[in-house]
């Protein structure tokens, strides 16, 4: 019996929770509404970046895939005229294509090696948009049309849809057998292969979707704050954000994911406006207690206690 | 061919810091297999103490070297006791996240205290200078350049020649058996750790003389610095030297003669990151053991 009822009373939980994000915009001020925005939007960088961090490569750069897609989205829309959503998808269509060519060379590298080349990569992108002044305008960078033509609403339910197909499709990810596959990997990916797991392919394409979702997140920022320039849009924050996010909610979880975008960017979007340089003194005294503290977040915590409780439930009714 | 020789001049001074700083990382990245992000933000610091103690007692900033290493000898131990000795055993990613949250708190605490500013050193003799051929060398730059190599000579002779640096030599080949002949691993490790930042003390007084003192200043040199131990691998200090002055000299090179070449300069040491990474995973000298 209660095998049965537990998917019903998660998607119970699914539709209230739906229904509540619906009914949000239209209950918060337009102040309140930019938060919520800020929140979707790390919620889906933080996702996109575990999806890629599951294969066991962490990536310190992913900001190169942001600002290439803010630079794309907003060059092709005023250059080729194409619509705003248009824009976004090419964006995350480009930022996609390079990481499936970057991802054969990459790779060659593992852990800390490849952290520091996806930094490296950000970086020589960063010079790139600064130096490249007839396309990019260089560092005084660019402007774009408000998105929507400035409709906060229908930009909520944009980056909430954006993060909503996230979520999905990462939950259904979790109950095929690539699932077991990427875990694998992480392990060894030299006994995954021999087992037979498509180690190349897995890593290409979740390097691949992950690149393409920070692009289309990259896109929707350049709309949604109408300027960027390099600094802005390639700026090591943006690559240090979901690693954080990461790993203080807890690594390879949705769950996890979630609680840390939410927790750390109303966090941030707070001491933005009080405490100059606060955020990110909080973010790094947080990596530092995470790691010391609780290598598995917030939601390793959670699942941690619940486990010994249901385990202690279960010894009692023996 | 005057701006030649000089741009090899500016390279080859800012390779003595350049390599200094990597050889910090490098130690730090053999003995302990620890990417220390933080490397950056104790040379900044050791930047910080030399200033501010220069504008305190006027003492040339070139002879505080000495109580500025001594200082941040103690700060890394206190780093190691703390954050990065606990976790040595977990998977190396833990440690590169670690000390990238330490590197990102000291650097926006000395963005906080400090604020953005960029400091300058002016000491009486500045202005002096020799001229060999057609250019004009600074002394206080030859100076500073001299006191870079001076503790790089010394760190070596400490490796080579020393009880303890055979000691860290066999830690850094093999921790199990260091440990089966009577090396206290962990002391080593420590040790080490505060050597490492007593180095980026060091290196932090040369920054202060030979260019600005800010709080990003670090960020910045530590990239170059990997840059140098990925391209001279790890294990060998002449992989090292002359990477630095492959990186100095190219980098001073772009400057001089690419139009607008200031900004690509910066380029310079990613691109050389990825090329070395991708063509050649181990270093262009020496060997790298797997990852």
């Amino acid at each position: 019996m209660t095998s049965n009822a537990a998917p019903l009373t998660a998607a119970a939980a699914g539709i209230v929770a739906i229904s509540a994000l619906a009914a949000l915009p239209f209950l918060l001020d337009a102040y309140m509404l930019h938060w919520a925005v800020a929140v979707l939007k790390f919620v889906v960088l933080t996702l996109a970046w575990d999806i890629l961090a599951r294969t066991g490569q962490v990536s310190f750069g992913h900001a190169a895939f942001f600002g290439l897609g803010a630079y794309i989205a907003v060059l092709a829309a005023s250059a080729f005229g194409l619509d705003q959503i248009l824009s976004m998808l090419v964006a995350g269509v480009v930022a996609a294509g390079l990481a499936t060519c970057l991802s054969a060379l990459f790779f060659r590298v593992r852990g800390i090696y490849f952290a520091i080349l996806t930094l490296a990569f950000a970086e020589v992108l960063k010079v790139c948009a600064t130096m490249l002044t007839d396309i990019t305008g260089g560092a005084m960078g660019l402007s774009a049309r408000p998105l929507f033509g400035g409709d906060a609403i229908k930009g909520y339910f944009f980056i909430l849809g954006l993060a909503l197909v996230t979520i999905i499709g990462m939950g259904l990810l979790s109950r095929t057998r690539y699932h077991f596959g990427i875990l694998a990997m992480r392990g060894s990916p030299d006994v995954a292969a021999a087992f037979g797991i498509p180690v190349v392919a897995i890593r290409t394409i979740a390097y691949s979707v992950s690149a393409g979702l920070t692009g289309v997140v990259g896109g929707f920022y350049a709309f949604y704050t109408t300027y960027i320039n390099p600094e802005s849009a390639f700026e090591v924050a943006i690559s240090v954000a979901p690693v954080i996010m990461s790993i203080f909610g807890g690594l390879y979880s949705i769950a996890g994911g979630i609680i840390g975008a939410v927790t750390l960017t109303l966090i941030q979007e707070y001491l933005r406006t009080t405490f100059e340089y606060g955020s990110l003194i909080v973010y790094g005294l947080l990596l530092i207690v995470s790691i010391l503290f609780m290598p598995k977040g917030v939601w390793g915590l959670i699942a941690g206690l619940w486990s010994r409780r249901s385990s202690k439930c279960r010894d009692a009714d023996r | 061919m005057e701006m030649f020789i000089q741009a090899t001049v500016n390279g080859i001074i800012a390779a003595g810091l350049y390599a200094l700083v990597a050889y910090g990382l490098l130690i730090v990245l053999g003995i302990m297999n620890v990417v220390n992000f933080a490397h950056g933000e104790f040379v900044m610091i050791g930047a910080y103490f030399s200033y501010w103690a220069f504008i305190a007692t006027g003492v040339d900033p070139l002879l505080l070297a000495l109580p500025v290493a001594l200082v941040m000898f103690l700060f890394g131990v206190a780093i190691y006791k703390f954050s990065v000795g606990p976790v040595l055993r977990e998977p190396s990613i833990n440690q590169l996240v670690l000390t990238f949250g330490i590197s990102l708190t000291l650097q926006n605490v000395a963005l906080l205290l400090w604020n953005a500013d960029l400091r300058s050193i002016n000491v009486p003799y500045a202005d002096l200078s020799f001229r060999i051929g057609f250019v004009d060398i600074g002394v206080f730059r030859v100076a500073a350049f001299l006191l870079a190599c001076l503790s790089i000579g010394i760190l070596q002779f400490t490796t080579h020649y020393t009880r303890f640096g055979k000691a860290m030599q066999a830690v850094s080949q093999n921790k199990v058996a260091s440990s089966l002949v009577g090396i206290n691993v962990n002391s080593v490790h420590l040790m080490t750790f505060g050597a490492a930042a007593a180095t980026a003390g060091v290196a932090g007084v040369v920054v202060s003389v030979l260019m600005y003192t800010f709080p990003t200043v670090g960020g910045h040199l530590v990239l170059k610095a990997f840059a140098i131990v990925i391209l001279g691998g790890l294990g060998s200090i002449h992989g090292t030297i002359i990477a630095s002055l492959v990186l100095a000299l190219s980098e001073s090179y772009v400057g001089t003669y690419v139009p607008h070449g200031s900004g690509w300069a910066e380029g310079v040491s990613f691109l050389l990151i990825i090329a070395v990474l991708i063509m050649r995973p181990q270093g262009m000298f020496g060997v790298r053991d797997h990852d």
